[in-house]
């Protein structure tokens, strides 16, 4: 496996270039001796959930491929790109996250209109489907979950009623929130929805009336995106969790540190599972060789797998939850 | 001085008998262990707590995907294994002591379960996509699956019972392929409008023990004989055979 590390000055650079263009003769030498395996390319940074979905990835597809992978960092370039590329020759790359993303844009932009494109899976980047819009020989999987699975999810837990959820999300968010709505009137679950700019000053004010006007109409559980300009620490504290615990609701979030009991704020957190995400990926690769190594018209899948954690505390105490409904949760805080 | 280390080699040659003698009894004495891989809609983590306290006598690792059972089995044989027959097949060391028992048979029936409109056998063709759980490995459920329609279907497959709810929630799959008893985990958390085809019969067996070959004891087997109400309704069987 070979990795190239850019936070490492640029004779380092050299050093691992010249370890991956070994890899590459190598990989041409054990293709001679009839080892035919494709490769695939991952194009990540070094941390935590990028390593677990790599090693996943890794694993699923070891039987059939060969897995290599470009570890990123703030000072890859396209050209960095364009050296691994050549060197390892992929028949197909997976990026994970925005910045590697718009590495490999630049680095498409600058390939001749006679050369190949190589089919790339774009994973664990916000907005996926806006991401990847424009490259070719595209798709992905989205990051974010969907707001139907959570609320399903929810609600297998939670024995009170659950049909009407209220969101506040920034207008941003539109798109997905109007999707989601359709796939949540199929479970029989209404989306109340109020939208706030996505610029502006005065976040902590917006978001305390959106969340008044939300109580006023009768929701069941509130669903809450990540998104970092409503979550400031100071409107979590000053507004998201005075509101909340007056209405009594549960309150479905994406981060695992709103759930902890300590704060008596989120009920249920519906994060990714990154070694499931792995897996989907692994299977879209299987998807596109079958299809003569051509991604379907840019499609985007939602994530299938999650990994939920239920603040017990609060959820036993307010919403009646008993442990023998937890079964497919993954963590209980108490 | 030479008195102290004379008795201090006496008592190391005496002592070092009776060590071994010990480790012996100990190790004849010592757990099963015991890997299990069986995808439920409850978490690995709480099917091993479950598992653990009815079987006193062994050592309970579960694992959640198949590709790590697999390799751990390579690294570290366990003594038993607990998992789907067609599974336990693949691992040549073992031999399967005891089958579980469903409605008065060994053998797993499967639906395919669809939205709206029905699938049955006879109209899957090769664009149909169909959702599946891995149970035997990628390229091990091809040839598992592959025979039972009359022309191959597009595989999807996921680790977990429920990741195959969002396969029809957003259209990924024209129908996903469960065992019958899992039916009513969809219905019980989704209000899709769920149809499902003729029962499906593989004859591909529904859980099953099976022991290396060079292990002579069968605390296990002997415990899962005794037909333990937890774990037959962890595993939805009435019996061991």
């Amino acid at each position: 496996m070979e990795i190239i590390n850019r936070r490492y000055p640029h004779r380092f650079r050299l050093v691992f270039t010249g370890i991956l263009l070994l890899g590459g003769t190598l990989l041409r030498t054990s293709v001679l001796f009839g080892e035919t395996k494709a490769v695939v390319l991952a194009i990540r940074q070094n941390e935590k959930e990028f390593n677990e979905a790599f090693l996943s990835l890794k694993n699923e597809l070891s039987l059939d491929f060969e897995v290599k992978e470009l570890i990123t960092g703030k000072k890859t370039t396209p050209e960095d790109i364009r050296i691994a590329m050549q060197t390892v020759k992929p028949r197909l790359t997976v990026l994970m996250d925005n910045a590697d993303i718009a590495l490999y844009r630049k680095y498409q932009s600058n390939l001749q209109k006679t050369d190949s494109v190589v089919p790339s899976i774009s994973i664990m980047g916000i907005m996926i489907k806006d991401a990847i819009s424009g490259l070719k020989n595209a798709c992905g999987i989205s990051y974010e979950i969907p707001v139907v699975t959570s609320v399903i999810n929810l609600r297998s837990v939670i024995p009170t009623p659950i049909e009407k959820v209220g969101i506040v999300h920034r207008e941003y968010l539109s798109g997905f929130i109007k999707q989601n709505a359709v796939f949540c009137q199929r479970e029989g679950v209404d989306l109340v929805t109020i939208a706030l700019p996505n610029k502006s000053g005065f976040y902590k004010k917006m978001v305390r009336s959106a969340l008044h006007q939300l109580g006023k109409r009768n929701i069941q559980a509130l669903w809450i995106p990540n998104d970092n300009k409503l979550l400031h620490p100071e409107i979590i504290r000053s507004v998201w969790i005075p509101v909340a615990k007056k209405m009594r609701i549960p309150v479905i979030v994406g981060i695992e540190i709103l759930v902890n009991p300590k704060l008596d704020f989120g009920t249920f957190a519906v994060l990714p599972d990154h070694a499931a995400l792995g897996k989907q990926t692994a299977e879209m690769v299987y998807e596109i060789r079958d299809n003569n190594w051509q991604c379907r018209h840019n499609q985007v899948d939602p994530p299938l797998a999650i990994y939920k954690i239920i603040n017990l505390r609060q959820a036993a105490r307010h919403f009646k939850v008993t442990e023998d409904r937890l079964g497919s949760v993954d963590k209980k805080l108490k | 001085m030479v008195r102290d280390i004379t008795t201090a080699i006496t008592m190391k040659s005496l002592l070092s008998p009776l060590i071994l003698i010990l480790c012996t009894f100990t190790s004849y004495g010592a757990d099963e262990i015991l890997y299990v891989f069986y995808p439920l809609t409850t978490r690995p983590q709480q099917v091993q707590e479950l598992l653990q306290k009815s079987l006193d006598d062994a050592e309970v690792t579960v694992f959640g995907r198949v590709n790590d059972l697999s390799a751990r089995v390579a690294a570290a044989p366990p003594d038993a294994i607990l998992a789907k027959p067609l599974l336990l097949k693949q691992f040549d060391s073992y031999t399967i002591a005891s089958n579980g028992i469903r409605n008065g048979s060994p053998e797993e029936t499967y639906i395919i379960v669809s939205i709206d409109k029905p699938i049955e056998i006879e109209s899957v063709h090769a664009e149909t996509v169909i959702g599946v759980i891995d149970i035997l490995g990628r390229n091990a459920m091809k040839t598992f699956i592959h025979p039972l329609f009359p022309s191959e279907p597009r595989l999807k497959q996921v680790t977990k019972v429920e990741d195959l709810l969002p396969l029809l929630t957003f259209s990924m799959a024209d129908g996903i392929m469960i065992e019958e008893v899992f039916l009513p985990y969809f219905k019980r958390t989704s209000n899709l409008s769920f149809k499902t085809g003729s029962p499906i019969k593989p004859k591909s067996g529904i859980i099953a023990l099976a022991y290396r070959n060079d292990i002579g004891t069968r605390k296990i087997a002997e415990k899962l004989a005794e037909d333990n109400l937890i774990i037959n309704k962890l595993f939805e069987i009435e019996k061991w055979k």
